[in-house]
Formats: C-alpha cells, structure tokens, sequence
C-alpha cells in the first residue's frame, strides 16, 4: 500500500503522561507493517520512542546542528528492527529545541522544511512531541497533515483540547486536520465509559476509536517494542489497529 | 529501509565458511539466526527485460513454511520495498500490480506483461546482529546453494550483511570479519546471478551482417535472425500476454519483407518467389489486430478533455473497439495456428538454413559490404527524391509512401550497422527517426480518423448509440484532423534536416568496398549488432 504524497502525523498534547509516545510508537509500527515506508522523529527530549527501538539516544552535534542544517536528517536517522520503520532519535540536547529553532528565520516553520526533503524517501513521517506550548509545538502544527491529540478521560483534558482547537483555527495559512481520540479508557470506571462514548458524539473532532488503559501497554517499557509486536491479539493492539484505520481514512480530507 | 539491495554478498570456496564467518562475528555481537527455511525465488519482469535493463529486480519469495509470499521490488540505487502478496496473475499487466507497486514501476513497463522469468529454490536462514542494548544493526541471511528450476545450473551459496541505516560502520566491521575467514563479496548478485546461473543472456544480439561475407550468406543468415525474432514473440501473440509481442512480431515481418524486396536479388530466386507472397500474407494477418490495438491505446489520450462530451459519452466507442480487437485477435490467432503458417515457418527456416552456411571458399559475387553500401546508397536516394517531390499540394499517399520508403532505409541502417560503424548508424538512425515519426504521426492520425468515421457509420446503422457519442466521435476525428495537419506543417522542417546529412557520406568506406569474402568472416559468430 502507498499513499498518494508522503503524509505526516503527529502525536501532541500540551498535557504530558496522555499517551503520546504509546500512540507515535504504535502507529509507526503498523504504518510500516502494512509496507509504508515509514519514518518515526522523536522529538521529545526524554527519548523515549528512542529508548523503545533500543537506539542510542545520541543526536551527533544534537539538535543544534540539525536545526541549523549543519547536519541532515539522513545523516541521523536510524534503521529499526522492523521493516520499512526508521528513527530520529532524540538526545538531552533537544530540551534546548526552543532555543535553536528561535535562532533561525521563519522559526515556526523549520521543521516543516526539514522534513520536505524527505519526500520520496518516505510514505508516512510521525512525530512524537514534547508536550508543551512552545515553538516546537508551533513547528509541528505547521508540519503536519494531521495533529493527532490524546485526550485523558477528564474534564481539563477537553478544556485544554478546546484551547488547542482554537490556536489551530487561528494559525495564519495551511492548517492540519485535527482528530483527537480518548486515551487510557478504564472501561471499569463509569465516569471513563461515559466520556469515551459521549464526547465524540459533541466534537466532531474526536474520533470513537478510543485506547484502553492496559498494562500491556506499560509493558512496551520492558519489552522495548510496540504492543502488536509482543501482544498483538491484545485489547490493546487491536485498539491501535483501529486507530491507525481511521488516521488513513482521513488522508484524502486533509485539508492542504 | 535497508534490504538486500542494501546489502553486500560474500561467498566462500566452501559452505562451512559462512559457518566459521557467523562464529566470528558471535564474538563481537550477539549472534541470532533463525530456523532453515526451504524457499522459492521467482525473478520477474518482461519479455525484453527492461527492469533488468534499468537495474531492478521484482521478485516472489514463497516459502514452505506456509509464511504469505512476499513481493519485493529492488530499485536501481538499491532501495527495497517488500510487501506480503496475496496473488499475482501471470503474466500480470501493468495495471493489475499491487497499487503501491503501480507508481515505480508503470513508466519502466509501459505497455508490457511481467511474467516468470528465472526460478530459484533453495534454503536460507535468516537472522540478525544484536548490539549490547539487543537492536538489530546488521541483517543476516545466509542463503544456501539454491537450484534453478527447470535448468541445470545453480546459484552459490553465501552470507548477506545488510547493515541497518545509520549502521554502516558495523556493516564494514562485519565485512572486514568475512574477508579474514576467506569469503569475497561477489559483484553479480540476485537477478543478475540467477540470469547468468539459468543460462539467460537479456544482452544478447543478433548475428552480425559480417562485411566480409558473401551477401547471399549475410542476407540469409540476417532472415534467420528476423525468423527466430517471430518465433519469440510468437506465444505472447497467441496467448495475447500484451500487445507489444505482436508489435515485434511485425517488425520482425516487416524486417524480413524490407530485406527480401532490397537485398532479394542476391537469393535463389525461387526463395524469393516463395517467400514473398507468404510474408506478405503474415503483414496482412496482423494488421487489423495492431492497428486496434494503438486506437485503443491512444484513446485515453484522445478522449481526455472534450470539450463537448461526459466520460460515459465515449463508452460504447470503447465498448465497440475491444469487441472487434477481440474478432480481429481470434482471425490473427486462427492464422498463427494453422497449417499454413507452420509450413511458412518451417520451410521459410529451411530453406535459410540451408543458405546461410558458408565453407569460407572464395565465391562470385559480392560481399555483404558491396551489396549494403550500394542499396543504402538506394534507398536513401529513393527517400532524398521522394521527399523532395512533396510539396503542401502533395496527396497523402505521397506522404504515405515516403514513409514506407523512409522505413526501408531505416531496416537496412539496422542491418548493415557493422558497415557504417555503430556510431555512424546510430547518427544516421537518429536523424531519420525524427522524419518517420512526423510521418508516422500524419499516417497513424489519418487512419485513425477514418476508423472513428467507419465506426459512426456502422454505431449509427445499428441504431443503437446515442447522439452524443456520434458527437464525441466527431470531436475525436477533428483532434486526429488537427494532428495530422500539424504534423504536415512539421515535415518540410524535418526532411529538410535529415537531407542536410546524407547517409551515404558517412557509408563511404573504399576499404570495405573492395573488401572480398574472407574465410575469417564464415564465422559469423565473432561480431555481433543489437
């Protein structure tokens, strides 16, 4: 399977601990399982996509030189175990993202035009985002066809959604396509339950493939792989399955 | 997105080599290498090899392990993109490929089928280097003698190392370790070896017109060649497997009838009495078929943005040109599998045969440099005056006639390459090329413009189609109207180029001109031209 153009997906909450780095991980593997050339940027200085394709958290020169375009991403990224899966990993130098993308003209757009020359390389690129409200995360909204949003079953998490609804609404010229989904679903808690099913019933937004809260997942930690991989009939896996069905669904609405 | 393609692949004098290299490597790296698993390679691509010509490889991994078989396809700069495979057709036109394959390799396709072409069965083992964190940074695949079906010959067995992107360094580590335990990286791998293993040459050429021959030896011998050409594009016209074999069976038609009218004079006559009529008969077989099948293919074209007509407007057009493809395929087919056609075949092949051996004994007559220097020399002047005789009052068939002409000189250039140079006759190719595809375009246009009217005529007697379609036809026939004028408008401009630099002067060689046949030249072997 191709897409038409290579997409990009990212991953992003302003909140941490929602699930990001579980989703990137995840459907950068499937993406690539179902032949996709398929490029995973972990861009969070925490490293932990990184650390989950056991690849050495070291960026050479860091994310200075790479911003600056001192150093290519050919040049840094690295093949994965998997098949059609590669990896930009991160290093502790990505804390100073900020900084270095301030440092550049058309600061907001950087990574954007880091990534086109990625274009025939590559079918699907996914970042996997720091959380905050930063330039990094400005960078990402412009760079990407769809902005992927993890929402935790809480009022605040809708809250901050909403914010980040309207930031995207009121971004000057190319906007992604925004599709949230509920994320660590206990499917015991009522109130879980109720969130899950009713707020993709009021925002169009948010899609009803939503991904349980299982300990598969904190697994992936210990097994140092996505979910499919080491439990692939898991609740889990086939929740990610369905998620990633409906990110490419979207393809052809993605709004250029 | 490293794969083989990626990779480097080292054979040693002996199997246990690949052992003893494995045990080495164990002793920097993790060494993790899976079960046995009997496999079978099929490499494909087309009748005329063109993903062999541009540096791919397509291949169908099935193993017995009852894994899915997978398809994987190698670009020129070794990138690899592989995929499960639930079914392929064979032959499989370019348009029933999996669609992520349709992009990278329908412009290196074009029109033609993809079928089998080498078979490889034999067992690898796969596995991987593991650093100390446990990633994989070097694919393993140890490949084990392998077999060609249906041949005698086999591939060697050997180690790949595929370093993962971003792993080169351990790449050249584990390579350094394989040339200390006596492996050597072999420069002919996958497609390439198992062509060479399977005893299939795709650079293969047709016997040269040696120049020192006797002509009547050279001629023979190059109708040999245009007979064996028809009979290897025979099956894919019969079984219909794409439309370009029955385009080389024509050209291999029209070779032969252009070689038996210009060159004919230096064969028994009763050769040439026979002959004719029979080559002629094979040119009208096959006409119907060919020029349906370049309507059809040329529709799209044609009917992409009317101005006048919906997408369904030119449907029953299309609908009414593959019925009479399909009435025009069975005729062309009956012909090819009667009786008549295998006694052409058999004694037209005879009666070469029996021509084209030569003693090396001097012989009357003149040499294969003489005779083609001198009906170049013809035929080009036969092309120079009719072309000059065309003015914009000219009928058509002037045009038409040209063309023929121009087709003729073109067929002996190919022929008599090894008498002008290959460099020279690939100039002179070149420079004629262009006028014939001004002239190929106002002819095709012409009869195609007649076809679309002949088929008005019969959609409307059948009284069955509606006014739109007779509209969008009439549209269509005023497009073919407006390229054919074009192309008129281009000739004068193109003849007068190809007239500025004759062939002849470049054919003026004295040397070969004296030159008598020579015992060196019975083996015709020696030399050869595409």
């Amino acid at each position: 399977m191709r897409t038409s153009g290579m997409k990009v997906v990212a991953s992003y909450n302003i909140k941490g601990g929602v699930g990001k780095t579980s989703t990137a991980v995840n459907l950068a593997y499937l993406a690539s399982r179902d032949g996709l050339r398929t490029l995973l940027w972990d861009l969070d200085p925490q490293g932990s996509a990184t650390y989950l394709f056991r690849v050495k958290p070291k960026v050479k020169g860091g994310g200075a030189a790479i911003v600056a375009g001192k150093r290519t991403l050919d040049d840094a990224i690295k093949g994965t175990d998997f098949d059609h899966l590669d990896l930009m990993p991160a290093d502790f130098s990505y804390r100073h993202l900020d900084f270095d993308l301030d440092s550049r003209k058309r600061p907001t757009d950087r990574i954007r035009r880091l990534i086109a020359p990625l274009k025939g390389e590559y079918d699907v690129v996914i970042l996997d985002c720091p959380p905050s409200v930063s330039l990094v995360s400005e960078n990402i909204v412009h760079a990407c066809d769809v902005l992927l949003v993890p929402l935790i079953p809480a009022v605040l998490s809708v809250r901050t959604y909403d914010q980040l609804v309207d930031f995207v609404d009121g971004m000057p010229g190319r906007k992604p396509q925004v599709m949230a989904f509920v994320s660590m679903v206990d499917r015991r808690k009522k109130s879980h339950r109720e969130f899950a099913d009713q707020l993709p019933q009021e925002r169009a937004s948010v899609v009803a493939e939503a991904i349980p809260n299982r300990a598969v997942i904190e697994q992936m930690a210990q097994e140092r792989a996505p979910v499919p991989v080491f439990a692939p009939t898991s609740t889990a896996a086939t929740s990610y399955e369905a998620l990633w069905a409906r990110v490419q669904s979207c393809w052809s609405d993605t709004r250029r | 997105m490293s794969g083989l393609g990626a990779g480097q692949f080292w054979v040693g004098p002996q199997p246990s080599a690949v052992s003893a290299v494995l045990k080495e490597l164990a002793s920097a790296w993790t060494v993790a290498m899976g079960r046995p698993v009997v496999t079978r390679r099929t490499w494909l691509d087309t009748a005329d090899f063109r993903l062999y010509r541009r540096g791919m490889a397509l291949m169908v991994t099935a193993a017995e392990d009852g894994d899915e078989p997978t398809l994987q396809l190698i670009g020129a700069d070794g990138s690899t993109v592989t995929a499960g495979l639930d079914t392929l057709d064979r032959p499989c036109l370019p348009g029933s490929l999996p669609i992520w394959l349709r992009p990278r390799l329908e412009p290196v396709l074009g029109v033609r089928a993809i079928l089998p072409v080498v078979e490889v069965a034999g067992t690898i083992v796969s596995g991987s280097l593991h650093d100390a964190e446990g990633k994989t940074v070097v694919r393993l695949v140890h490949e084990r003698p392998a077999t060609i079906l249906g041949g005698r010959g086999g591939l060697p067995g050997g180690l790949w190392l595929v370093p993962l992107r971003g792993y080169a360094g351990v790449g050249a580590r584990a390579a350094r370790v394989a040339q200390r335990a006596g492996l050597v990286r072999a420069d002919r791998v996958g497609y390439p070896a198992a062509l060479l293993a399977a005893g299939i040459d795709p650079d293969g050429m047709r016997p040269a017109m040696e120049p020192g021959l006797p002509a009547g030896v050279a001629v023979a011998r190059m109708l040999v060649s245009f007979l064996d050409e028809m009979e290897a594009a025979w099956g894919g016209t019969v079984k219909d497997v794409d439309i370009e074999f029955l385009h080389d069976f024509r050209v291999a038609v029209r070779r032969s009838r252009s070689a038996v009218k210009l060159l004919g004079d230096v064969l028994p006559p009763a050769v040439v009495a026979w002959g004719t009529p029979q080559l002629k008969w094979l040119g009208d077989l096959t006409t119907p078929s060919r020029d349906l099948d370049v309507l059809l293919q040329h529709l799209p074209s044609l009917t992409s943005g009317l101005s006048g007509a919906r997408p369904g407007d030119v449907e029953p057009l299309e609908r009414e040109l593959i019925g009479r493809r399909a009435e025009a395929q069975s005729a062309l087919v009956r012909g090819l599998l009667s009786a008549r056609f295998e006694r052409f075949r058999a004694r037209w092949r005879a009666s070469l045969e029996g021509l084209a051996g030569w003693d090396g004994r001097p012989r009357a007559g003149p040499t294969a440099a003489i005779i083609g220097i001198e009906r170049l020399a013809m035929a080009e002047r036969r092309v120079l005056r009719r072309g000059s005789r065309i003015t914009d009052e000219s009928p058509a068939e002037a045009l038409h006639d040209l063309r023929k002409r121009a087709k003729e000189l073109r067929y002996l250039l190919e022929m008599f390459t090894p008498v002008l140079g290959p460099g020279d006759a690939r100039g002179s190719v070149k420079e004629l090329k262009a006028l014939q595809d001004v002239l190929g375009t106002f002819q095709d246009s012409e009869a195609q413009r007649d076809a679309i009217h002949a088929l008005a005529t019969d959609l409307i007697a059948r009284d069955g189609v509606s006014t739109r379609t007779i509209l969008a036809m009439g549209e269509i026939a005023a497009r073919l109207q407006v390229d054919q004028d074009s192309s008129r408008e281009r000739f004068a401009d193109m003849f007068e180029r190809f007239a500025r630099r004759p062939v002849q002067r470049r054919a003026s060689r004295p040397d070969q001109l004296r030159a008598a046949p020579t015992r060196a030249a019975a083996t015709a072997t020696a030399g050869r031209v595409r």
